[in-house]
C-alpha cells in the first residue's frame, strides 16, 4: 500500500515540477509572483477543449490552443505585471501580485463562464491502469512525468548551457548590470515569462490527460502545490524547485494513503512548516542574491 | 575628427533634486578625458545620465557624431559604449569566465576567443580565477572583472567610474596601469571619472573638474597639477 503510494507521489510529482519551476523561473528574474501562473494551465486545457471541439484536428487543436495561452499569457504580463517595473521598493512587488492574483480570478471566472462550473472531460486522456509487479501505474501520469522530465532537462540545458540562459541569469542577478552588458532585459523577461507560461499550459494539459478531468478552478490547487514546491526546493533555484514538488508529491501520496484524501494538503504545509523552520532559505538555497 | 562623446547641457535629476546640470564635455576620438571632484560632486550621476540609468536626463548626447540621447541603456551599450560602473556590478551568481562571455556575446565565437586571451593578459590573475564565482573575488579581482568584462565587448569609449575605489594601493596600481597599457596599445578613448585625482591626472591628458553638479573647470592634466587650488583640493598638498 505505501509502495503504491509513494510510486503515485513519484509519478504526481512530474505535474508540480512543472508548475513550480514556473513559479521560481519568473521569482528568480523578475523578484514577484505570478499568482495566474498556474490559470495559464486551466487556459490552455480549456483552450483545447474548445478547439479540438470545434473541429479542428488534434495537432492543429494544440497548436491554436498554446497561440492562444501565449497570448492570453503575454496580456497577463503587459496588463498586471509591467506597470509594477515602473515603481522601485514595495510597490514594485505588491502590483503585480495583486495584479496576478486578479488576472487568476478573471481566467477562472472566465473558464467557469464559458465551460461552466463544474470539472469537465478533457479531450484526450490516459487514464487506464497498467500493473507492473503487484503495483497499479497510471499511464497518463507516466506520460506525464516523462514530459515533465524531457521539458525540465530542457529547461536545465537552456538555463546553465546557452548563451540565451547566461542573459536569464544575468538579468535575474543584476538587471542594471545586464543592460550595462547590452542584454535587453525587458526582452530577455517577456520570453523567460513566454517559457514559464509554455510550462504552466503543458502542465495543465497533463493534468488533464492524466486524471480526464479538468475544473476551472483548477489552478488554485496547483497553485499552492507549485509555490509551496518553489519555498521547500528554495526560490529561484531550478533543481530545488524540482526536488520540492517530488517531495510534496510524495508527502501527500503517504498523507492520503495513511489519513485520507481529506487530508491531502495538510501534509504539504507540515513539510513547509517544517522547512521553514529548519531551513528557511529552502533545501537547495540560491547561490546568487539578487 | 568626430568626438567620441561630446555632451552638451546635460542636466541629471532625481524627483525635484538636481544632482547634475548644464554640463558641457568632450572627449577626443584618441583621448582620455577626466572627471576630478570630490564625493557627491555628481560625477557618478554624469555618467549614469550619459548611458541612460540616471532617473530623468536632459541634455545633447553624441557618441562619434551619432545621437544616443534618449536610447535605452542596452541600446547606448550596443553602440560601444562600455561602462565600468561603480561599485562593479557583477553577476554574483556567475563564474569569471561567464561574466567575460556576457562581455563578449555579440562577438563572433572565434573573435571571443581572443578577447577572452586579451583578458586574461591584461589580468592574468583572472585566469587562474575563471572558474570562480564572482561574489568570492576580492574587491580588486571583482575590479578586474569588471574592466576586462567590458573590454570583451570590444567597446570605442571606455566610461570608467571610480575604478581605484577601496582598493589597496598595490591592486590601484594593477589596474592603472592595465588602463595606461590598454591607451598605449589601442588608443582606446576614455572618460574617467575618479576621486583620486593623482591617479586621473597621470592617465589622462585633459581633465573637467566638477563641484556641486556643475563643471567648473577644464585644462590639461599638467596645468592642473600644478595649479595650488587644484593641488590643495584634490591632490591633497
Amino acid at each position: 500500500m505505501l509502495t503504491q503510494q509513494l510510486l503515485n507521489g513519484v509519478l504526481s510529482s512530474g505535474i508540480y515540477a512543472l508548475y513550480a519551476v514556473g513559479f521560481t523561473m519568473i521569482f528568480g528574474i523578475m523578484g514577484v509572483l505570478n499568482m495566474a501562473h498556474a490559470d495559464f494551465g486551466t487556459v490552455a486545457a480549456f483552450a483545447v477543449i474548445w478547439t479540438v471541439s470545434a473541429g479542428l484536428a488534434p495537432v492543429e487543436a494544440v497548436l491554436a490552443a498554446s497561440v492562444i495561452t501565449l497570448l492570453v499569457a503575454l496580456l497577463v504580463e503587459r496588463l498586471a505585471m509591467r506597470p509594477g517595473r515602473r515603481f522601485k521598493g514595495d510597490a514594485a512587488i505588491e502590483m503585480p501580485l495583486i495584479g496576478t492574483i486578479g488576472a487568476g480570478m478573471i481566467l477562472q471566472n472566465a473558464a467557469a463562464l464559458i465551460f461552466g462550473n463544474k470539472a469537465i472531460v478533457f479531450s484526450f486522456n490516459m487514464r487506464a491502469f497498467v500493473r507492473v509487479g503487484g503495483l497499479l501505474v497510471s499511464k497518463g501520469l507516466v506520460v506525464s512525468l516523462i514530459v515533465s522530465a524531457v521539458l525540465l532537462a530542457l529547461l536545465e540545458f537552456l538555463v546553465n548551457r546557452t548563451d540565451f540562459g547566461r542573459q536569464i541569469r544575468a538579468v535575474a542577478q543584476n538587471r542594471n548590470a545586464a543592460e550595462i552588458m547590452g542584454i535587453n532585459s525587458e526582452r530577455v523577461i517577456l520570453v523567460t515569462f513566454a517559457i514559464t507560461a509554455a510550462l504552466a499550459g503543458i502542465a495543465g494539459c497533463l493534468v488533464g490527460l492524466s486524471y480526464g478531468l479538468v475544473s476551472p478552478y483548477m489552478a488554485v490547487s496547483y497553485a499552492i502545490k507549485g509555490l509551496v514546491a518553489m519555498i521547500v526546493g528554495g526560490v529561484g533555484s531550478l533543481p530545488g524547485a524540482v526536488l520540492g514538488a517530488l517531495l510534496i508529491g510524495v508527502v501527500e501520496a503517504i498523507t492520503v494513503s495513511q489519513f485520507g484524501s481529506q487530508m491531502r494538503d495538510v501534509g504539504v504545509f507540515v513539510v513547509l512548516m517544517a522547512v521553514l523552520a529548519v531551513r528557511p532559505s529552502g533545501l537547495l538555497r540560491v547561490a546568487a542574491s539578487r | 575628427m568626430t568626438a567620441a562623446l561630446s555632451v552638451r547641457g546635460l542636466r541629471v535629476a532625481y524627483g525635484a533634486v538636481t544632482a547634475v546640470r548644464d554640463i558641457d564635455l568632450v572627449v577626443g576620438a584618441d583621448e582620455a578625458v577626466a572627471v576630478i571632484g570630490s564625493n557627491g560632486a555628481g560625477k557618478t550621476s554624469m555618467l549614469r545620465g550619459i548611458m541612460g540609468l540616471a532617473g530623468a536626463s536632459a541634455g545633447e548626447l553624441l557618441f562619434n557624431g551619432a545621437s544616443i540621447a534618449g536610447l535605452r541603456t542596452h541600446t547606448i551599450a550596443r553602440c560601444g559604449i562600455g561602462y565600468v560602473p561603480e561599485g562593479r556590478e557583477l553577476f554574483p551568481g556567475l563564474t569569471v569566465k561567464e561574466e567575460l562571455q556576457i562581455g563578449g556575446r555579440f562577438l563572433p565565437r572565434a573573435e571571443q576567443a581572443v578577447k577572452l586571451d586579451e583578458a586574461f593578459e591584461l589580468f592574468p590573475r583572472l585566469r587562474e580565477r575563471q572558474g570562480q564565482i564572482t561574489r568570492t573575488l576580492s574587491g580588486g579581482e571583482q575590479q578586474m572583472v569588471a574592466i576586462a568584462r567590458t573590454l570583451m565587448s570590444r567597446p570605442r569609449l571606455l566610461l570608467l567610474d571610480e575604478p581605484s575605489l577601496g582598493l589597496a594601493p598595490v591592486i590601484q596600481d594593477v589596474v592603472y596601469a592595465a588602463l595606461a597599457s590598454l591607451r598605449q596599445r589601442e588608443g582606446l578613448p576614455m572618460l574617467l571619472v575618479e576621486q583620486n585625482a593623482h591617479r586621473a591626472l597621470n592617465l589622462c591628458s585633459r581633465a573637467y573638474v566638477l563641484e556641486l553638479g556643475q563643471i567648473v573647470r577644464v585644462a590639461e592634466s599638467a596645468s592642473l597639477r600644478n595649479d595650488p587650488a587644484i593641488q590643495a583640493a584634490y591632490l591633497g598638498n
